[in-house]
């Protein structure tokens, strides 16, 4: 069976993803270190790549709260 | 220039007025101290004149609105407005507990002089621009907002946190939006211009560093911070979201007119 990788490289993935798994948080009530906690613990997350900085979050923050 | 120590005076500390009357806080419709009257009325009415306006002409947000390229922006916007227009009508509410009945004369005719520079807001017609103000301003509105989150006026401690929650949206929004200006479409320089423009206003907007009447808000239990310190918090914060981008910050000082 094939697993989708989630990564910062595709955001709008790794926004359904987390969006899927945390269906009731707020993500303007969470703070860099909370939302890459989030991110650390969805399924299939390679974080391999290079490490998220505070615009990733910013970016990630705006897209699960304001959508499409 | 210099700026000055961010330390309140000897015998001022948060609520430290408060606790001479012996009281925590104060309710609407109580009797107030007139110099807390006269404070509370100030912060409610900074706020009121900036997003108040909206509740008697929501038309002020066309221009913002149609400056997205695309309808997802667009959609984006009109959400984000519908915040704004609402905590314009909380602002509203409040201002009226305290007597100071808001109407849409009001805001055409006898508006105050400091609301200057958010008139400049409403004439953005560049989304990238729009970008930066968001990115900027609203960033402002989280400290501000936050530090007041147990303000000793009690309706407005209870609207501070919720108001900030918005705020953080609303500049998260502002830099997702910069960021594809700046990656998408090629637009860093035009980004960097009005950086330039905006940053040294957005820091003005926390009031000057030296100002005697900060403490007193210290004092009553109305702000927790100086000036000087929520501004250097905010630098602190914002300038790596910046850099991430591309963007030079503009030095603290350039360009500033409230130090």
């Amino acid at each position: 069976m094939s697993t989708t990788t989630i990564s910062w490289s595709d955001l709008e993935g790794l926004v359904d993803a987390l969006r899927a798994a945390h269906p009731r948080v707020d993500p303007r009530a969470l703070d860099d270190a909370e939302l890459a906690a989030l991110v650390e613990g969805l399924e299939h997350y390679d974080g391999s790549g290079p490490a998220a900085g505070p615009g990733d979050y910013e970016a990630l923050r705006a897209m699960w709260h304001w959508g499409a | 220039m210099t700026v000055t120590a961010i330390e309140p005076p000897e015998g001022v500390w948060f609520g430290s007025e408060l606790e001479a009357l012996g009281v925590t806080g104060f309710d609407e419709g109580d009797e107030l101290p007139e110099e807390y009257r006269e404070l509370i009325t100030q912060v409610v009415m900074v706020q009121a004149d900036l997003e108040s306006e909206l509740v008697f002409d929501s038309s002020l947000l066309r221009h913002n609105i149609l400056a997205a390229p695309d309808p997802r922006g667009r959609m984006r916007m009109a959400k984000f407005f519908a915040e704004e227009v609402r905590h314009g009508y909380t602002f509203w509410s409040i201002a009226k507990g305290l007597g100071v009945e808001l109407t849409g004369r009001y805001f055409r005719e006898a508006k105050r002089k400091r609301q200057e520079v958010f008139d400049h807001i409403g004439a953005v017609s560049d989304w990238t621009e729009l970008a930066i103000v968001n990115t900027l301003t609203d960033r402002m509105g989280v400290f501000v907002f936050k530090d007041m989150s147990d303000c000793s006026y009690r309706p407005w401690a209870k609207v501070s946190l919720d108001v900030a929650r918005d705020e953080v949206g609303h500049t998260a929004l502002g830099y997702a939006n910069l960021r594809e200006a700046i990656e998408k479409r090629g637009e860093l320089e035009a980004a960097q211009r009005w950086l330039e423009k905006w940053y040294p206003m957005t820091l003005d907007m926390f009031g000057r560093s030296g100002s005697a009447r900060q403490w007193r808000y210290v004092a009553w239990g109305i702000k927790r911070s100086g000036n000087e310190e929520l501004r250097q918090r905010f630098v602190a914060e914002i300038n790596p979201l910046l850099t991430q981008l591309g963007l030079e910050p503009p030095d603290y000082l350039y360009n500033r007119h409230f130090l």
